[in-house]
């Protein structure tokens, strides 16, 4: 017995000017638009401002939302939506945006504090309406149900998990993809990676994850490199954002695995992209899981496009970590945790908190602290 | 959490997200029962009046919370003379604990919430050790939810709600049961205060009703509005005071609204009645008739008065009488010797000179018996012995008469102390009463005379189916010199002489009469007292 869940999804170039009519469908007044201060820069709020504009609906910004989005934003953010009267809220922007949307739709209809909701369906009043638009191609909170805030005084991110945070509507339109840096898309591309591959591999995976997941993969794999090369690649846009959209849906079904617990307690502490983190840990914690699963490491080879046959399932799969490598070291992703500036130090508390992780549970190879700090040690240089 | 349990929650098949139409449904359902509770209060509110009886208070609560709340059992413990008690319970037969059952001990959950202010909801468990724990389980209860009842700001004892059933409840019930507790402090206070005044209105009310005066309150036309006991005992049909008072002393108190006061006779009695005006806020609206029944007294001031009179008589006419003997014997004896020499012309008026000295002596020598001059010395006697006597002196008489005497003597008659010669003397003058008051009768004329006794007194009663004694007569008859015979028959000295030897006997003379149907006299002495 399993389960999938995933909200309404608008997909295609210019679906952005759907945002306020989505809104209005759920039976919106006035929206609270949650974005960051760059994705205002690049010009994506103002389609969305517009389209709630044309749809009749009042709207109010909020764009206090920080890489690592912290309570004390979700807080603010969550004032700001009573304070104006708001009834429905549509993030636009990448992973931050969205969560700290989330999170303050989860304070606006339950009060408290956020820390109140960290772990496993804590959320006990139903959220209001959340429209996301994402445009990064690379979180997948847009369909997820968890939100990452960073508790400001434990210096870690919580995940939160709750149905009720799989938003309405997800407006994907591959259009915005095109003001991002190479940076920024090598980065989010990588986390695509990521979800798609950790997804794959973890033990909750079902027939309907592994779809998504192993088209994200294969999606990303031929995708990202020509998107990463450049901004105007529509193809290669359009292909890495049904890339995000699908791997998103694996992981917020089947939940991710070691990469993501050890990359979440390390941006709890490091302002590092998330993106960056994964990249640099993932063929680590492949290379750790590699004996749980190996078959599974194989397919992964394969829709990386690696030639697997007469290779053994563990050859194979070394073969996939390879070729993150190789993918990482193309787009101009770190390589080590060192040079992001990470220091040793840290990894003792690290690998403990990380142990606490949500997504520790779905590894697919049982871990213990020494092994991720081993792990984390391997990584740094 | 293992893992597996761990990846179930997180992929959650039994975990949804949460919509609005579920939370819409629980804000409209709170909505209806925060409706269908002030419901109840106000059905509870409205439904209590001030001379419930708490029982009844708590029935009514009970019934009306069953659409909402399944509550087995309302109790009270109730703060009394200084320690908090067990007080009603509904329903009545769901009692373990007898009322007035002090909850003092420090392990009673009662007593807990009525010193912490706080309600408490105790789910009853085996091993309770509870004040109440016996009767909890024994009258199978689950949970016990204790409210503190306080009215004007102190607690005045604890509302039990008890369920049969796990109660589970909300934040919102707690509130709802605070609030009803609270309501109920309220009409149980009013209830105990209205009894009090009940009561001490009641109290005055049987003093009201006790008085042995009549007492009857009126309005201004004198229409009876209540009467005390002793009122209804001797009016109790009248509707107005007029129907049994005269009404001008009535009039002139409404008039000057200043108390009357008048002395009436009513049916033989004579009372002393007074006229209150009763003023509200200086308006007269009503009176108050005081009707004091002094025929008792009157009657002993009148014998006071009597005996007065008769001792001053009693006096004066001994000296008369010893001052006209002397004289009289002279007239007498000088005309007797005359008589000797009388001529046919003179005897005639001689004889007459002596008939009357010789009257005159009777009568002087009954008022110097009735002075008490002679002296008397007292034995023991029988009241019959005197009688004989003096049926001896009457009979002939009577029989001249034709009168048919009827005797009935007790021989077994106990001795009476007392002067023979004096007690005939009584007995004569009855018969010879008796005998006059039959003469002018037509048909037959009987007289009884009985003696009978009891434990303290010997009697002797004289009737006659005579002409008997008008109502207003009855008292002069026994004044010196009242008569209604004429000047050969009567003295009008009889029965006063006679009262006075009864009196000097310890004993009474009293009269019955029905007016031309006869009288009885009835004289009683007391019972000699043998000292053995
Ligand atoms: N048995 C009687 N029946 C009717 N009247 C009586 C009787 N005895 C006494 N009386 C009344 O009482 C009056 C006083 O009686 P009494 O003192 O004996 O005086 P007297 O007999 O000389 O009149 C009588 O005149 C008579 O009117
Ligand atoms: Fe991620
Ligand atoms: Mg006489």
């Amino acid at each position: 017995m399993y389960k999938f869940v995933m909200p309404e999804v608008i997909f295609g170039s210019g679906s952005i000017y759907q945002a306020g009519e989505c809104c209005k469908r759920l039976g919106a007044r006035h929206v609270l638009v949650v974005t960051d201060r760059g994705v205002m820069d690049a010009g994506w709020t103002d389609p969305v401002l517009e389209s709630c504009r044309k749809a009749g609906l009042a709207a109010t910004l909020f764009h206090e939302v920080s890489v690592n989005p912290t309570d004390v934003e979700a807080a603010a953010c969550a004032e700001t939506y009573k304070e104006s009267g708001c009834d429905a809220i549509i993030a636009v922007g990448g992973g931050s945006a969205i969560d700290s949307g989330k999170a303050a739709a989860a304070l606006v209809a339950n009060g408290g504090h956020i820390r109140d909701y960290e772990g496993v369906d804590r959320i006990l009043s139903p959220l209001p309406p959340l429209v996301m638009v994402p445009t990064t191609a690379g979180s997948g909170s847009e369909v997820s149900q968890f939100s990452v805030i960073v508790d400001s005084v434990r210096q870690k991110k919580m995940t939160i998990v709750s149905k009720s945070l799989v938003p309405d509507i997800a407006v994907i339109d591959p259009d915005v993809l095109a003001t991002k840096s190479a940076r920024l898309t090598a980065t989010t591309g990588l986390d695509v990676i990521t979800h798609a591959i950790e997804s794959f591999v973890s033990i909750a995976a079902t027939p309907m994850t592994d779809v998504q997941a192993k088209n994200a993969l294969a999606l990303a794999a031929r995708f990202l490199r020509p998107s990463v090369a450049s901004k105007y690649n529509k193809e290669a846009k359009e292909k890495m954002a049904m890339a995000s959209l699908q791997a998103g849906l694996a992981f917020s079904n089947a939940i991710l695995g070691a990469a993501h617990a050890m990359s979440h307690t390390i941006g709890g502490r490091f302002p590092f992209l998330h993106g960056d983190i994964n990249a640099v840990l993932l063929p680590h914690v492949m290379e750790f899981n590699l004996i749980a699963c190996p078959e599974k490491f194989r397919e992964v080879a394969l829709l990386m496009g690696e030639n697997v046959t007469r290779l053994s399932d563990r050859e194979a799969g070394e073969k996939a970590i390879q070729s993150v490598k190789k993918l990482a070291v193309d787009i101009g992703a770190p390589l080590t945790l060192a040079e992001m500036g990470f220091h040793a130090s840290a990894i003792p508390e690290i690998s403990e908190i990380a142990l606490t992780d949500a997504c520790m549970i779905t590894n697919p190879r049982d871990i213990s602290a020494a092994e991720v700090a081993a792990l984390l040690t391997r990584a740094l240089a | 959490m293992n893992r597996p349990e761990m990846i179930h929650l997180l992929t959650g098949v039994q975990s949804s997200k949460l919509n609005y139409y579920t939370e819409l449904k629980k804000t409209i359902g709170e909505l209806q029962k925060k409706n269908r509770q002030l419901e109840i209060m106000n059905t509870i509110m409205h439904s209590f009046n001030v001379n419930m009886s708490i029982q009844d208070m708590l029935k009514q609560t009970q019934e009306t919370l069953q659409s909402v709340y399944k509550i087995d059992r309302l109790s009270l413990a109730m703060w009394e003379d200084g320690a908090l008690k067990m007080a009603d319970v509904y329903p009545e037969k769901a009692s373990f604990l007898r009322k007035g059952t002090v909850l003092s001990s420090e392990n009673s959950l009662y007593a807990r919430v009525f010193s912490s202010g706080q309600d408490l909801l105790h789910s009853v468990q085996k091993g309770d050790d509870f004040f109440e724990s016996e009767a909890f389980q024994a009258l199978g209860f689950q949970s016990v939810w204790l409210f503190p009842l306080s009215s004007r700001g102190m607690i005045t004892g604890v509302l039990g709600l008890a369920t049969r059933e796990i109660f589970s409840f909300s934040e919102e019930d707690r509130s709802f049961f605070d609030h009803l507790s609270g309501q109920f402090a309220v009409c149980i206070e009013n209830a105990r205060l209205y009894h009090e005044v009940l009561l001490s209105e009641s109290r005055w009310a049987s003093t009201f009703r006790a008085v042995p005066d009549s007492i009857l309150v009126t309005d201004l036309d004198g229409t009876i509005l209540t009467r005390n006991d002793s009122a209804a005992q001797s009016w109790p049909f009248e509707q107005t005071i007029c129907t049994f008072l005269k009404p001008d002393r009535f009039h002139e108190a409404v008039q000057t609204e200043l108390p009357c006061f008048e002395e009436v006779s009513i049916q033989n009695k004579v009372y002393e009645c007074a006229y209150y005006p009763m003023l509200e806020d200086g308006e007269l609206k009503g009176m108050i008739v005081y009707l004091k029944n002094i025929t008792e007294k009157q009657f002993m001031q009148a014998q006071i008065i009597h005996s007065g009179q008769l001792a001053a008589i009693g006096e004066m006419a001994a000296g008369v009488a010893h001052e006209l003997n002397n004289p009289l014997t002279a007239i007498l004896g000088n005309a007797q010797l005359l008589l000797r020499l009388a001529t046919n012309e003179t005897k005639p008026l001689l004889e007459d000179i002596e008939e009357c000295g010789k009257r005159c002596r009777t009568i002087i020598r009954s008022l110097l018996a009735f002075s008490r001059q002679e002296p008397s010395s007292f034995h023991p006697c029988s009241l019959n012995d005197a009688i004989y006597e003096a049926l001896r002196l009457t009979g002939r008489q009577m029989e001249k008469q034709r009168i048919q005497l009827l005797i009935e003597l007790n021989e077994q008659l106990p001795l009476v102390n007392g002067n023979l010669q004096q007690l005939s003397q009584i007995a004569v003058n009855l018969f010879i009463n008796a005998k006059d008051a039959c003469s002018e009768m037509q048909g037959e004329k009987r007289v009884w005379v009985k003696t009978e006794a009891d434990q303290h007194f010997v009697y002797l009663h004289v009737q006659d189916n005579g002409c008997g004694i008008d109502a207003d007569k009855l008292d002069e008859i026994f004044h010196p010199f009242f008569t209604t015979k004429s000047a050969h028959n009567g003295t009008g000295l009889g029965l006063s002489v006679s009262i006075g030897i009864a009196e000097s006997h310890g004993g009474t003379l009293t009269v019955k009469s029905q007016p031309q149907k006869g009288s009885t006299f009835t004289l009683a002495l007391p019972v000699l007292e043998r000292t053995e």
